[in-house]
């Protein structure tokens, strides 16, 4: 297909990328929902099916762009399917729902390597899935009924027999002619009449109606028999690919108009049936149901996308019949229609994205087309204009704005003729395009202030119709005459100026074009070359160019009225947030430079100034700090949503029925913590699922109702976000786990662990108390790296279980990682950090107060005994005047607290006590240098990671500062103590 | 084709993007630089001993900065400093090679060398001079007439009577990372 040549610049390909992300997170969203509906066994709403056959089509659309056409391909499946369902045809099952979900994860992973993605890697998944859908690809391979099979069923309608079908595996029989000798289709004549056979890869398939009831049927043949009814809905609960076959009901109009897609699809493949296919379309077309109609014209946009140019047949018969849709009467279909479905639940948002990007896009599509008129063979230009009319009425779908998706998806077809040489660029096609263009900025202006976008749009139907009328009878098509009153040549404009509001608008464009020639006509040369980075960016001039090209977009931008939003460049924000992060230290300076100043001249004017400014400065950096915090924060419940999926694939697997509850998606917590927290839920709810939740017999047997829930729950508390997962299956066993504890030494012989420390071991490396291991959990690997992931985050996790009610466990994680507020302290005249997580009290004490035991120190700290150790120990400091050969002669400290600190040391000893889960160990320290906030950085890709350590910062006085990893401190506890050991040994 | 070409250079230009600002002077083309031919080194020295270090591989060359210890790392790591920003290890090259303790003085600089996978920096004594050196002026000598600690060379060139060792930043490189386990477990 010709657009996948189309090269796309490098902005355009993010812009993809970024769409195609947008929309594969929410086809996650929807598989969500549609899984809690099939979970409770409610019905799926319509608004939730729309909204999925939405994504799915634009998905489709940006898969096209991507040039990925199995993905396409794909998608087109699933759309079908969604269609089915939408119209009730089909049911929606968890089947398709696991399809679903597998799309969404083939999508997912695509498009995260996208555009660096080789066909080979995903185009068998892609063709795997489709199948799933219960749809066959090849359905060129099935025969449709012909005229013949079609008149008998006809008949049928008005008999009584029993309707059934048959299916043979396809290595029975070779062919259609094997298969008709064969026995089975004898003894079959025998006891029926034969409605429908044939014969393709996929098996041999029979329609026949008998008296007989099916199990006798059945019996005789020895293959399994599908009983059908007469009123078709039946057919689409036949496996694959057999539930393509389609009869017209022609008894019963509104069961073809259903299927009037799927037979103008088939008419793609099927010549044969063509005919049939063309009328039922026909009707489909003409029937003044506004969903039958919009969705025709969404086949009709598939069958003219899909068309390879060398099947010039089939893709005649599809613009045809996209033709056939300018004789009707669109407006009072759809004017006259209550709201679209699913304008109610537009996201504002969205749909601010939209009218933003339409903008763009109908600026690109104006100047493209005088372009165009100028030089008609300009290919760019019909390329640029394909395109953009393309994404215009993908998104106006979505949205449901059908009068704009109409329009524009009628020029579409009319460029992609144009395109493909089959239509000539005449003056009055141009005119209706102009028209067309007006009309679709006339209706976005409409909504951008917030009025409905349907307005009248049958004049520009039949002007485009008479356009592109000169050459349509150079296409010849199956078996369809096009409209006769069309004359090769021009077609009269007469018509136009007796309607006095099409021939104004008519006009604008013409008068905008002079001008805009004359003016700049190598600008708008420009634009057009560079219109493919439509989207937000860059260069002013060409801007400029645009709105003299467009004066009507300086009325649109008059009335808009909210202010758009950008997509931003991830990287671009991170290296914003590191700037931040360096002007947070520079406030910290400017603070310890004025505070220096303070103290020696504490009645200058120039202090007071100094004073007042670094106030001042310091509000609005905080101002800025959290500007740019909630720019990266995104609401959580995105790494929630493919929870559900899989908790039910595991309950499932086990047999077990749960519910998984979410609460509080919508807490908002940095993206990268968001995108990091997924694995580790993922062990939690794993866990629950396994180890949590009872079987149903045994949960009714307790009195609990026989389907588990697990809780997923986000809320945001200070400065730290909470999140718990918790199931109200058994709970932990206290007591296997203290055995297990004994047995692997974890807890010593006389211990007396509080229940708490006694659940927090499962956390511990190895730690399990499954017997056997299962292919879900029980390795007790699961708990040690969700633990560790969360301490990584600088988060904290916690779990408390009751028996036979349930199991909690509790992340507490910062809201981001980019600034840290942290306690500074010193030892040995040098800065450290500790996170303020970690940081539960500081406590001074006189050194008599330190119990020794042993080599080790210990302090009783109210009723509890509390290990204690030295930074200088943990980190061997001792070492550190041998090792640091060059030192800056003697710092010019401005720090006025920093010569009392020798003598206090003396008499006291300071100590923060910091902790992780219930751990808790006191770090002696020389000094308390007060609390920061700290952009933590990475030491450089060149340093490996040092034990203790969880990065740097840069002071104020532009020194490093290591911050403390407290979790590995703790956990090195004994390490250390070693090092000491090893110190004194040396000394002594 | 063509999209697939577009594809990876949209990509690479996203890479490109700056990166904290960091800007690198490429002089390996010698034309760029006057009338010289050959390479530009840059002559420094360690204890007695001068060594060379080619120009192209020097980001910048900064006064001593305040350095902070790291802890249980390689005896060749005199520790991490911040440079407008950004962190990065310094390396006491001396220490390395061996020679008698050093300390800080008015000469005293840190050549910031770049990396594929970051910077470094070098403590040396004394900036001495810049040397243009051609590829006759450069001479491989087998590894193993070197000692141990003197594998860190990539050549040596010889420049009239003078006989000075060229470093190797990547051979450095890999002494910032090694051996810290054994380091920090025998402390």
């Amino acid at each position: 297909m010709s657009d996948n040549e189309m090269s796309l610049s490098p902005e355009m390909l993010i812009e993809v990328k970024n769409e195609a992300t947008d929309l594969i997170e929410r086809l996650g969203v929807s598989c969500a929902n549609l899984h809690l509906a099939i979970q409770h066994d409610v019905e799926v709403t319509r608004s939730e099916v729309d909204e999925l056959f939405r994504t799915l089509h634009t998905l489709k659309s940006v898969c096209q762009m991507a040039g990925l056409t199995p993905l396409m391909q794909l998608l087109h499946t699933g759309e079908d399917k969604i269609d089915l369902v939408r119209k009730r045809e089909a049911v929606f099952t968890s089947n398709d729902l696991d399809a679903l979900s597998d799309v969404q994860s083939l999508l997912e992973r695509v498009f995260a390597v996208f555009p660096k993605i080789k066909l080979e890697e995903y185009s068998d998944d892609a063709l795997k899935l489709e199948k799933s859908f219960g749809v066959c690809k090849e359905t060129s391979e099935i025969i449709q009924p012909d005229g013949d099979a079609q008149e008998k069923w006809n008949k049928l309608q008005s008999r009584s027999e029993n309707l059934v079908c048959v299916i043979f595996e396809p290595e029975l029989y070779s062919d259609l002619a094997d298969f008709e000798a064969s026995e089975a289709f004898e003894n079959l004549q025998r006891v029926g009449e034969i409605y429908f056979h044939c014969h393709s890869s996929a098996g041999a398939f029979v329609v026949c109606a008998s008296d007989l009831e099916a199990e006798m049927i059945e019996a005789l043949l020895g293959k399994k028999v599908f009983s059908l009814n007469k009123s078709l809905s039946q057919w689409v609960e036949l496996p694959a690919p057999w539930n393509l076959i389609r009869f017209s009901n022609q008894d019963s109009s509104k069961s073809s108009q259903k299927y009037n897609d799927i037979e103008a699809q088939k008419a793609e493949n099927e010549a044969t049936s063509g005919q049939e296919a063309w009328n039922a379309a026909v009707q489909g077309a003409t029937n003044e149901h506004d969903f039958d109609a919009q969705y025709a014209m969404h086949d009709m946009d598939t069958a003219g996308l899909n068309a390879e140019p060398e099947n010039e047949m089939s893709s005649g018969h599809g613009d045809e019949h996209g033709d056939e849709h300018d004789g009707e009467d669109f407006d009072s279909v759809n004017i006259g229609a209550a709201a679209p479905p699913g304008m109610m639940d537009l996201d504002p948002e969205m749909l601010q994205d939209f009218l933003s990007n339409a903008d763009d896009l109908l600026d690109t599509l104006s100047a493209s087309m005088l372009e165009l008129e100028d030089n008609p063979s300009k290919s760019e230009a019909i390329e640029s204009i394909f395109r953009a009319a393309h994404t215009i009425k993908g998104t106006a779908g979505m949205f449901g704005f059908r009068a704009i998706e109409r329009v524009t998806h009628i020029c579409e077809n009319l460029f992609d003729r144009i395109r493909k040489g089959t239509l000539s660029v005449s003056p009055s096609l141009m005119d209706g395009l102009f028209l067309a263009l007006d009309k679709v900025r006339e209706m976005f202006t409409n909504l951008k202030k917030g009025e409905s976008a349907e307005i009248p749009i049958n004049d520009v139907l039949s002007l485009l119709a008479q356009g592109s009328s000169g050459k349509k009878v150079e296409k010849k098509s199956a078996g369809v005459a096009p409209k006769t009153e069309n004359t090769a040549g021009v077609a009269p404009k007469t018509e136009n100026t007796a309607k006095p509001v099409a021939a104004k608008v008519v006009n604008a464009p013409l008068a905008q074009t002079t001008v805009a020639k004359s003016i700049e006509p190598e600008k708008i040369t420009k634009s057009v070359v560079s219109e493919e980075t439509l989207v937000k960016n860059n260069e002013p001039p060409k801007g400029k160019s645009q709105t003299s090209a467009a004066p009507a977009d300086a009325a649109a931008a008059e009335v808009k009225e909210s202010q758009g939003t950008l997509k931003v460049d991830l990287k671009r924000l991170d290296i914003l947030v590191n700037l931040v992060g360096e002007l947070v230290i520079d406030r910290t300076r400017f603070a310890r430079v004025e505070e220096a100043l303070r103290s020696r001249n504490a009645n200058s004017e120039v202090c007071h100034l100094m004073t007042e400014s670094v106030l001042l400065f310091g509000r609005h950096m905080n101002e800025v700090q959290s500007t740019i915090m909630k720019i990266r924060m995104v609401p959580v419940g995105n790494a929630f949503f493919k929870f559900t999926r899989v908790v039910r694939d595991l309950s499932r697997q086990i047999g077990k029925e749960i519910d998984l509850q979410i609460e509080g998606g919508e807490t908002e917590l940095d993206k990268t913590l968001v995108e990091e927290i997924g694995d580790p839920l993922v062990h939690l709810i794993r866990n629950s699922v396994d180890h949590g939740i009872e079987m149903p017999d045994v949960r009714e047997a307790a009195g609990k109702p026989r389907r588990g829930t697990i809780r997923l729950r986000a809320s945001q508390d200070g400065n730290m976000v909470v999140i718990t997962v918790s199931d109200n299956g058994k709970g932990l066993q206290i007591d296997r786990i203290r055995e297990k504890g004994l047995q692997t030494g974890l807890i010593k012989p006389g211990d007396q662990p509080t229940d708490r420390e006694i659940f927090n071991l499962i956390f511990e490396a190895g730690f399990s108390t499954a017997d056997k291991v299962t292919n879900i959990s029980g390795r007790g690997v699961g708990m040690d790296v969700v633990k560790k992931n969360i301490v990584k985050l600088k988060g904290v996790i916690d779990l408390d279980s009751t028996i036979g009610v349930g199991t909690t466990t509790a992340i507490k994680l910062p809201l981001t990682l980019a600034i840290i507020p942290s306690l500074m302290v010193e030892t040995s005249k040098e800065s450290y950090a500790i996170p303020l997580v970690n940081v539960i009290e500081s406590i001074r004490i006189s050194p008599s107060e330190i119990q020794k035991i042993g080599s080790g120190e210990f302090v009783r700290l109210r009723d509890a005994v509390l290990p204690l150790i030295s930074l200088a120990d943990i980190f061997n400091l001792h070492a550190m005047e041998d090792r640091i050969w060059y030192r800056q002669s003697e710092e010019r400290s401005i720090l006025k607290n920093s010569y009392m600190t020798s003598k206090r040391h003396r008499e006291r000893i300071i100590f923060v006590v910091v902790g992780v889960g219930e751990k808790r160990v006191g770090v002696i320290v020389n000094q308390l240098l007060g609390q920061q906030e700290i952009v933590i950085k990475p030491l450089g890709q060149l340093m490996t990671k040092h034990k203790g350590v969880a990065g740097g910062c840069v002071l104020g006085n532009g020194r490093v500062a290591l911050v403390l990893d407290v979790g590995e401190i703790i956990d090195d506890f004994s390490l250390s103590k070693n090092a000491k050991q090893a110190h004194l040994m040396q000394a002594s | 084709m063509s999209s697939a070409n577009l594809n990876n250079s949209g990509l690479d230009e996203l890479r490109a993007m700056p990166d904290q600002g960091i800007s690198f002077r490429d002089d390996e083309n010698p034309a760029a630089v006057g009338t010289h031919t050959g390479l530009q080194h840059i002559g420094f020295k360690l204890y007695t001993e001068e060594f060379l270090l080619p120009v192209n591989q020097v980001r910048e060359i900064i006064m001593l900065p305040n350095i902070t210890y790291v802890p249980h790392s390689d005896l060749s790591l005199e520790g991490i400093i911040a440079l407008r920003g950004e962190i990065m290890p310094v390396l006491n090259v001396r220490r390395l090679l061996g020679f008698p303790k050093g300390a800080a003085n008015a000469s005293t600089r840190v050549i910031i060398v770049q990396l594929k996978l970051g910077c470094y920096g070098m403590l040396v004594d004394e900036i001495t001079d810049f040397a243009w050196l051609e590829t006759q002026d450069i001479e491989n000598i087998a590894q193993n007439f070197f000692s141990a600690e003197y594998r860190v060379l990539s050549g040596v060139a010889k420049q009239g009577e003078r006989v000075r060792g060229i470093m190797d930043i990547a051979k450095l490189a890999t002494h910032i990372s090694s051996h810290q386990d054994q380091v920090g477990g025998a402390a």
